[in-house]
């Protein structure tokens, strides 16, 4: 939004470093794609933003009743609640941001064909949308912390760095899945499988550590993993364990998952309009 | 002026990129591809304000130095907290074009969107772009309207099947595109799917010889030839004249010229006697279809498959010829003169 004419030239094989300036012009596109998304999703609902909270609250009772008293999983010492909480958070902001990123595409379709701006925005602006629910969800927990007096240690203070591994996960994942279903929309149902799968091989009903040690290295694998892990270790504190080789590996195929994401979602990119 | 497909203008406004060329961009570009992109009808227009010129490439900044104004120009300020979707199309369109109208890019590129709204919101609309173009940036106007590419440009450029056939002024474009053969000249000869076929279509002088600048108030006539694969019965043609500016001018029906419905068989030629032409100087084009008697089926359509120029006639010592800004068509068949003397009685 420069207020003197700025020469610009557009050539097959565009230069990169446009693109990248013209990510950071249109950066407001982010916060008022979210905002229409959340503003949208409670309109015409009676009990509003409300729904934001009690969402994962419903779906942390399923799970502690289903675990915690059917299964009977072991806990650690810690409250089973916050024991599935501190691994919920982040699965559903990981659920959520792949099934809202991969569709960001097709669902604004008409932007795509009329209007330019970079097209990371929108599966950004998705996994954005999510992270507010994840902030929200964040409140829930507190809540339990609070409830069943239970007192954090230091390690609560690197929550952060695992919050940017799960975004650079939710990213990658969505970056590849939103260009892919442009082409092939045989990945929207296979989005929602991934999704449903991914909460059983995930640790978030159940502790990582009670995977085989010889089989804990694949299991890393898993983005999700190293993340949930991670959650864990920096929230409950106490006897969570972090599997350090396992937890760099994870952090190694997340950033693999991201670049790749990028330049496939930008080699792709120009032919957006013509193909959706 | 420009005669482009939708892709170039996709290209310009970097909604896809060029497999190979250059194009040179010294400033925003804001294209009004369509009006309204990006609206979303569960959001009230005051959120629909905001939305959409992020979209279109302000800042919330900008938007609410402009809110007031937008907000004015679409004449909305009741509505401004009702979601869009209870909107009527016309109050939609308008909030849509305003938003567009404010975004102050250094070149705009509109698509003839004006074929929205009412007319005096037209005419707002068009006193928008001039002001824009005045305030010293650019306006790239497509249209096939002449009358509004005379109005607004300065200059102007034509593309014929992706080449650049004209540049120059814009009264020189418009003269250019309407003399250039612009009609559909594949129509001729293609069989349509029922088997028709415009074989050839032709205005015709008092000799026969066919022309494109038939001479106002001269005789002419319009000669077709048809041909149908498999014999059809029951057959009219209608013939459609429009001026350039697409107002249908006038029609030709072989059913209402005394010709009942006929059938068509191998080759055949019609010939409309048109009589001394009525039409004023200027350009038009016609358009043919087949039909049948009690059947809603178009047999054959050929659109703009015939472009002509009227010329004026020079009538000797005329002061005032007929010109193409005397309106379209010439109602006097003739004028008398008569004066009424005072009668004078003699007497004697």
């Amino acid at each position: 939004m420069s207020s003197f004419p700025q020469f610009l030239s557009i050539e097959s094989g565009r230069a990169d470093r446009q693109y990248w300036r013209d990510l950071w012009r249109y950066r407001e596109l982010f916060y008022f794609l979210a905002w229409r998304d959340i503003l949208v999703r409670y309109k015409q609902t009676s009990i509003g933003v409300a729904w934001a909270l009690l969402r994962p609250f419903l779906t942390m009772v399923v799970f502690t009743v289903v675990f915690g008293t059917l299964a009977k999983l072991p806990t650690q010492g810690v409250p089973y609640p916050i024991l599935v909480f501190a691994a919920m958070l982040p699965w559903q902001f990981f659920a959520n941001s792949l099934s809202e990123s991969s569709n960001s595409l097709i669902s604004n379709a008409n932007l795509l064909s009329k209007v330019y701006f970079p097209r990371l925005v929108l599966p950004t602006s998705a996994v954005i949308v999510s992270f507010i629910d994840f902030m929200i969800s964040g409140i829930i927990l507190l809540g339990l912390m609070a409830w069943y007096h239970f007192m954090p240690s230091w390690r609560i203070i690197t929550l952060p760095f695992f919050i940017l591994v799960a975004f650079g996960a939710a990213m990658g994942a969505g970056f590849w899945l939103s260009a892919l279903n442009v082409k092939y929309r045989d990945f929207r149902y296979v989005v929602p499988f991934i999704i449903q799968f991914g909460l059983y091989i995930s640790p978030v009903g159940f502790s990582s550590s009670i995977v085989p040690e010889q089989w804990r290295w694949l299991y890393c694998l898993n983005p999700m993993v190293g993340v949930i892990d991670g959650f864990r270790w920096a929230i409950l504190g106490g006897d969570a364990q972090l599997y350090w080789p396992g937890f760099s590996l994870s952090i190694v195929f997340v950033s693999l998952l991201l670049i790749t994401g990028v330049r496939y979602f930008r080699a792709y990119e120009r032919s957006f309009a013509d193909v959706i | 002026m420009v005669r482009v497909n939708r892709q170039l203008l996709k290209l310009l406004s970097r909604i896809t990129e060029p497999t190979s060329g250059r194009i040179g961009l010294r400033g925003r570009v804001a294209s009004l591809l369509e009006v309204g992109t990006g609206f979303h009808p569960e959001l009230t227009g005051r959120e629909n304000i905001f939305l959409n010129g992020a979209i279109l490439g302000m800042s919330k900044a900008e938007i609410q130095r402009k809110f007031d104004e937008i907000v004015a120009f679409a004449e909305v300020e009741r509505f401004l907290d009702t979601p869009v979707k209870r909107y009527s199309s016309g109050m939609y369109v308008r909030l849509a074009f305003a938003v567009a109208a404010h975004l102050e890019p250094e070149i705009l590129i509109v698509d003839e969107v004006l074929a929205v709204g009412d007319a005096q919101f037209q005419n707002k609309c068009l006193g928008k772009m001039k002001d824009v173009a005045q305030g010293g940036r650019t306006v790239l106007f497509v249209s096939h309207n002449m009358a509004a590419i005379r109005q607004l440009c300065d200059s102007a450029i034509m593309l014929q099947r992706g080449e650049l056939v004209f540049s120059g002024s814009a009264e020189a474009g418009v003269k250019h595109y309407l003399n250039s053969a612009t009609t559909n000249q594949d129509a001729i000869g293609t069989v349509s799917s029922y088997g028709i076929a415009l074989t050839d279509a032709a205005l015709e002088d008092l000799d026969r010889c066919p022309t494109r600048s038939p001479i106002f108030d001269r005789e002419h006539s319009l000669r077709l030839q048809l041909h149908a694969h498999s014999p059809l019965s029951d057959c009219a043609v209608v013939v459609r004249i429009y001026d350039d500016i697409g107002t249908l001018v006038s029609s030709l029906c072989t059913v209402e010229e005394g010709i009942t419905p006929f059938a068509l068989k191998d080759e055949v030629e019609i010939r409309f006697d048109l009589g001394r032409i009525s039409l004023f100087p200027g350009s038009y084009r016609m358009s043919i279809f087949l039909y049948r008697s009690n059947d809603p089926i178009t047999y054959l359509a050929a659109e703009d498959v015939l472009q002509f120029e009227v010329q004026p006639s020079i009538i000797q010592d005329s002061m005032w010829a007929y010109r193409s800004d005397h309106g379209i068509m010439r109602l006097a068949q003739g004028c008398e003169l008569r004066y009424y003397q005072p009668s004078v009685v003699t007497r004697g």
